[in-house]
């Protein structure tokens, strides 16, 4: 799948659960149920939460376009924390860990509403 | 386990009910998939644990009973195979029993050659596999996707497409050229009866808007 979602710091970094969420009327509705009511084709949207460093609003001018077409949900990604080799001023290297993109389950509240 | 536990419980307190069961790339700098010490190795493991909780089953066994959660559980499906599993078929039973755990419906991987869904929706259906599959989509924008989408998701770009991005003098009309071939795939999609078009928009909402607009 595109994205390798969330879940949980330490342990979830491993595994994946992205978080959809379902809006209708801005009541709680399940995927399923969106699908079994539905008269036509769906619209679904994923997103990624936005960069360390970018911001929320980065969020709200990416889904704003798309919002015009009343997906029935939209999947917020989740993206594990990664290692990375840092050289220092002696040559050595330094292994961090980064995650570029933190807030999945964040993400989800101001958007559900 | 126990910080998956903790972390759908704060879901739910959250108020999302829905989750897209993933097991997730490997690390960067790996070459494979590595779960943490008693982490879960594969998606259907998480999703048995999702499950647990909505049935009232917790890590700790005295807790049994006391509340559930009320997750709706999606899991993934590979048109063009999981570049993990051996053959289709046996990732056909994989995606199976991932349906028996519990999983409420289907998204597959992208894909760029229709054909490609409609036959894995018909092996699905052969092997018993009954819950709505919603084809995921991805616009190209960039001749570099090209070598970057087939190496990361292991998935063909079709001749006809992939010429017709070659042929390209600018960026403008890659863009184009991927759009298009986007609008035709969800028109193609939507009329044989998907549930859902589920697109990857993934920094590019503008293209993805321009092909439901004209749907």
């Amino acid at each position: 799948m595109v994205t390798y979602s969330k879940c949980f710091n330490i342990y979830l970094r491993y595994v994946a659960i992205m978080l959809s969420f379902a809006r209708s009327n801005n009541k709680r509705m399940k995927v399923i149920d969106h699908i079994k009511q539905a008269k036509d084709t769906l619209i679904s949207f994923e997103i990624l939460p936005p960069l360390k460093g970018k911001g929320i609003s980065a969020i709200y001018n990416h889904l704003d376009p798309l919002m015009e077409f009343k997906p029935s949900y939209i999947n917020v990604t989740y993206h594990r924390s990664e290692h990375i080799f840092k050289k220092k001023a002696d040559g050595n290297f330094e292994k961090v860990v980064v995650r570029k993109r933190p807030g999945t389950e964040a993400i989800c509240e101001p958007v559900q509403c | 386990m126990q910080d998956t536990e903790d972390a759908l419980l704060t879901l739910s307190y959250l108020g999302i009910d829905n989750v897209l069961v993933l097991r997730g790339d490997a690390a960067k700098n790996e070459t494979s998939f590595e779960p943490e010490p008693g982490g879960h190795k594969y998606a259907i493991e998480l999703l048995k644990q999702v499950m647990d909780l909505n049935h009232g089953i917790y890590l700790e066994e005295e807790l049994k009973g006391t509340s559930s959660t009320k997750f709706c559980a999606g899991v993934a499906g590979y048109p063009e195979k999981h570049f993990e599993a051996p053959n289709m078929q046996t990732d056909l039973t994989n995606l199976k029993n991932k349906v028996d755990a519990g999983a409420e419906y289907i998204v597959t991987q992208m894909f760029f050659d229709n054909k490609k869904f409609f036959e894995f929706e018909k092996q699905c259906r052969a092997a018993g596999i009954t819950v709505p599959i919603i084809p995921g989509l991805k616009p190209i924008t960039s001749k570099k996707q090209l070598s970057i989408i087939p190496r990361t998701f292991y998935v063909d770009i079709p001749t006809d497409l992939s010429n017709e991005i070659l042929n390209c003098k600018d960026d403008t009309c890659v863009e184009q050229a991927g759009t298009e071939w986007l609008l035709a795939q969800s028109k193609e999609l939507k009329a044989s009866g998907v549930p859902v078009l589920h697109y990857y928009t993934l920094g590019k909402p503008h293209v993805v808007c321009n092909v439901v607009k004209q749907l």
